[in-house]
């Protein structure tokens, strides 16, 4: 019986010397499965829009794209893993507007210039919504109430620091209103958000419009504006913050996908060019319309500038609000 | 055609059927496996229903969710690890009375009840839906903040003989739930820099580590005799279980009305549902006493909360797109992919679909009796496996539950620091249960209250201003006072006679 | 069983996690209009003393029925101790070094030397280990989709 022990050993560690061994071949990229990381749960949009995208790079590349999704700290641990992982193409990921964000807060060291970028796929633009009763029925009147009383409406849409947080506050500024009139109630969710709002416990919601699509068309729920320069495709007949006060400020989130730092050039370019078959695809668009998603494309570079963009802009209103030091 | 024969048409339709029933089969095998949750069941099904028409994909997602909270009861009664956190509640209980050789009864009590409770949260989930909605869309953090505590005021009621203890444990689950970022203030506390702790701590490798690692440790020390399954006696799980319906017909009604209620609130779920009932149970029961000795009548009443949650958390999923616990979240994603999409409209707008949806939900909590009862009958031959065979094996699916809720491997830390954990509180008689209690509720505790005093700038009394909150504040209070002021009555009627 | 101490060394411990989690929270910062981060941790730590304190006095009067500290049984026992060993160890060296090593060493070392700790023979231990792990990996990886570390063995992922 004994014998069986070192026997086994033996076994496994020629096993695992057979795998260390340098590659048999090198032939052309993708040679084996890819890894595509979620920063976010399964079953929500991110995850949806990730593995839609997933099946129809899978197609073009010809090697499965298997969805993993990473879910602890907030988004830091998932964006974390793409960063991190060995830059050879066979690990990518779909990263989240809140990589912009998370290092201002010193959650992390990693930012948009952490990544190889693939392309962008989706910007969502942030919207104002408040309660179909309520008396505001423009975003002039809510502003103006605002100002008539500051620190007495309150507004929600997600955490506190979130990207609708600082959609909002931006909006605020940009319109000449002090931010910190509307005390931020945090929230776990958009969604618990719009709960809220509809209860009576909130006045304000900052968020999307695939977000807020359910309450909308429920009638419970009254969006006033959209911070873009275009007109949701899910609700055309909401103003643009442009049409409606003159302010030009536009804030959403985004989803994109992006690879470590250092890949390969010739890695670097199937993939974006997959990236962009995918996204072009007919089975994406349907996709995203079904779901109310925009359906927005930045090349690589435009994706990294959009980052940077961003990043600077959610860096100066978190330090101008307060909300890190 | 009009709709409910299309629905019919659509559900009776061979492929749908295979469906449901290779989901109903999936959905039995998570729960019944320690440290695999029917919340986790639901997001690994998610990919699989992405090449499916809209009818079966909702389908599977209905049938496996109900079949793995009932199968969390097996694990639960006959090795003390309950499969789902839902289970937790009354696992305890239920070991007891495997223990006094009541096996069949407490795992048909579990089935039959379950199928009792799954069909009338149903029922109520086809004709209230709307109404109810309405309701649960005037729930603001003041509302939440009061059910929370309610809830937490159970784990005094369902506490072990030593108060203080008990008091410990929860009181350590509200610390756990302390750590991470995801707190009102957006402020990392106890993560000591590491990025894994800033989501805080994970329930379920926490759970599957206090109930399933403490008890292998338990088992690999143990120099007694473990508990043998009388193998000949395990009569007919379906024995004796008319005669509990007609001895408990009021705990089944209020468990299954209560399990609606609780779940149709978005961010309550069938976990909280389980254990508030429990409670109830007990404060309602004739023979409080017996609660915790292996008694069924808690299991009768938890057992059909937990899986009339699973109806009622679709009311506001359905009417108005507001997920009523974890699993619904994932559906709802589902519902939009699938073109079903939540709201008003879709009682209107393709009604057949919706009615199908309900027939599936009719079918997987009828077909929860044979296949629940062939899922027991297996289950007791993989327990004629020798266990220091199968405890190594449990072992496995553990660390792979624990690894898969979050693709990470710092939640098999957390999996192993909690089984030492609850290996140590066990041993020195401090109940486990309690510490899951607060880590679940400590979340929802901490936000409602500091959303609540930001929203009325501090002032306190607005947490009774509302009409609900206000309701739900006093009876709290009641709740509270009644048994410090019976008690000091009783004391001083003994001293004065 | 494992360690079992007297109600008063319990308490003693409670108390020092209560401290020690009121310490950390003097450092948590104060949010102007809001209650702060601070206020829930402090409750939770301020009633673990006041847990600890009856627990204490409660264990007081009963400290000569109970040992301060009573060291289990199976402190003596090769075996029980052997099988503690194997599964924190195993555990911990399973969540450090599994995705280096790869599902398909760490599963089956982890299984098979809790067999074997648990008196199964070798001859047993060793195929039920590796079935298992094979098992358990076309359930989950191909099967759910759960992407169990490949390690060592990256380039034969499937």
């Amino acid at each position: 019986m004994a014998s069986v022990f070192p026997r086994f050993l033996a076994a496994l560690f020629a096993l695992a010397a057979l795998a260390i061994s340098p590659a048999f071949a090198d032939g052309v990229f993708p040679q084996r499965p890819i890894k595509l990381v979620v920063p976010w749960g399964a079953g929500g949009g991110t995850d949806a829009i990730a593995r839609t995208l997933g099946l129809l790079i899978e197609r073009d590349l010809g090697k499965p794209v298997n969805v993993m999704n990473i879910t602890g700290g907030s988004g830091v641990m998932g964006h974390q893993t793409v960063a991190m992982a060995a830059p050879d193409g066979y690990t990518i990921g779909l990263i989240t507007a809140e990589i912009t964000m998370m290092h201002h807060q010193g959650l992390t060291k990693l930012s948009g210039d952490s990544y190889t970028t693939l392309g962008l796929v989706n910007i969502d633009p942030a919207a104002v919504q408040v309660r179909a009763d309520s008396p505001y029925k423009t975003i002039q009147d809510l502003v103006a109430a605002i100002k008539a009383n500051p620190g007495k409406l309150k507004a929600s849409g997600t955490a506190r620091g979130g990207s609708w947080h600082l959609s909002l506050y931006g909006m605020l500024k940009a319109m000449g209103v002090d931010p910190l009139t509307v005390p931020w109630v945090p929230s776990m969710s958009n969604n618990a958000a719009l709960l809220d709002l509809v209860a009576g416990g909130v006045d304000i919601v900052a968020g999307s419009h695939p977000e807020a699509r359910a309450l909308i068309d429920a009638g419970k729920v009254r969006s006033l504006a959209i911070m873009d320069d275009e007109p949701s495709k899910l609700f055309p007949k909401v103003p643009t913050l442009k049409s409606a006060t003159g302010t030009h400020w536009e804030s959403g989130v985004f989803r994109g996908i992006a690879a470590p730092k250092g890949l390969p050039k010739a890695v670097e370019e199937r993939l974006a060019a997959a990236v962009k078959t995918a996204y072009e695809s007919p089975e994406f668009k349907q996709f995203m319309d079904s779901r109310g998603f925009g359906r927005v494309w930045r090349d690589p570079k435009a994706f990294a500038d959009h980052m940077a963009k961003v990043d600077a802009e959610s860096g100066a209103l978190m330090k101008s609000t307060g909300l890190v030091k | 055609m009009d709709p409910v024969h299309t629905a019919f048409a659509l559900v009776f339709d061979p492929y749908v059927l295979v469906v449901i029933l290779a989901s109903a089969f999936y959905g039995l095998f998570i729960g019944a496996i320690p440290g695999l949750t029917a919340t986790m069941a639901t997001a690994l099904l998610v990919p699989v229903t992405f090449f499916m028409p809209p009818i079966p994909a909702v389908a599977a997602i209905v049938t496996a969710t109900a079949m793995a909270i009932f199968s969390g009861d097996i694990p639960g009664a006959l090795m003390r690890i309950p499969g789902t956190p839902a289970s937790a509640a009354y696992a305890d209980e239920a070991y007891a009375m495997t223990k006094k050789g009541q096996a069949e009864l407490v795992l048909g009590a579990g089935l039959v009840f379950s199928v009792i409770g799954g069909l009338i949260g149903t029922t109520i989930l086809v004709f209230a839906a709307p109404s109810l909605a309405e309701v649960a869309l005037k729930f603001s953090s003041f509302e939440y903040f009061w059910l929370v505590v309610l809830g937490l005021t159970c784990a005094i009621f369902i506490a072990s003989d030593n108060l203080a203890k008990g008091f410990a444990s929860l009181t350590l689950g509200l610390l756990v739930a302390t750590v991470g970022m995801e707190n009102p203030a957006a402020y990392p506390r106890y993560t000591f820099d590491r990025p894994e702790l800033a989501g805080g701590i994970t329930l379920i490798p926490m759970l599957v580590g206090l109930f399933a690692v403490s008890e292998i440790l338990r088992f690999a020390v143990s120099t007694a005799p473990t508990l043998k399954l009388e193998q000949d006696r395990f009569g007919s799980i379906f024995r004796g279980q008319w005669k509990l319906l007609k001895q408990y017909p009021m705990a089944t009604v209020r468990g299954s009305l209560l399990g609606t209620a609780v779940g149709a609130l978005p961010g309550a779920g069938a976990d909280i549902a389980a254990w508030i009932s429990y409670a109830v149970s007990k404060k309602f029961s004739k023979t409080p006493e017996k609660f915790g000795t292996g008694h069924v009548e808690g299991i009768v009443e938890s057992g059909a909360a937990n899986n009339s949650a699973l109806s009622g958390a679709w009311i506001p999923a359905l009417v108005f797109g507001i997920p009523g616990d974890s699993i619904t979240a994932i559906a709802i994603g589902v519902l939009y992919l699938k073109n079903m999409n939540p709201g008003p409209t879709i009682f209107m707008e393709n009604p057949q679909n919706i009615y199908a949806v309900f027939i599936v939900f009719f079918i997987a909590q009828l077909l929860m009796l044979p296949l629940g009862w062939i899922a027991i009958k297996t289950y007791k031959q993989v327990l004629k496996v020798p266990r220091n065979v199968l405890m190594p094996l449990i072992l496995l699916f553990c660390t792979v539950g624990a690894f898969a809720i979050n693709n990470s491997v710092f939640d098999i830390g957390v999996m192993l620091a909690f089984g030492v954990l609850g290996w140590l509180l066990e041993a020195n008689r401090f109940p486990v249960a309690p510490v899951i209690l607060g880590a679940v509720l400590g979340h929802m505790l901490e936000e409602n209250f500091i959303t609540s005093m930001i929203k009325a700038d501090g002032n306190v009394w607005s947490f009774f201003e509302r009409p609900i909150a206000g309701t739900l504040g006093v009876v709290t209070l009641l709740v509270w006072m009644v048994p410090i002021v019976l008690r000091l009555s009783r004391k001083g009627r003994v001293a004065h006679g | 069983m494992t360690v079992r101490v007297n109600d008063v060394v319990s308490g003693v411990l409670v108390g020092a996690l209560g401290i020690a989690a009121l310490t950390i929270a003097q450092s948590f910062p104060e949010i102007p209009g809001e209650p702060g981060p601070a206020l829930f941790p402090r409750l939770a730590g301020a009633g673990l003393l006041v847990v600890a304190v009856a627990l204490v006095l409660g264990g007081w009067g009963g400290r000569n029925a109970a040992p301060w500290v009573e060291w289990p049984e199976w402190f003596s026992h090769p075996r029980c101790f052997a099988a503690v060993v194997v599964i924190v160890a195993g555990l911990a060296i399973t969540a450090l070094y599994v995705e280096t090593l790869g599902f398909f060493i760490c599963a089956p070392l982890l299984v098979g030397a809790l067999l074997v700790a648990l008196s199964v023979r070798v001859a047993v231990a060793i195929p039920v280990a590796l079935i298992a792990t094979a098992v358990v990996h076309a359930i989950f990886y191909s099967g759910l989709r759960v992407a169990l570390p490949w390690g060592l063995f990256e380039r034969f992922a499937w």
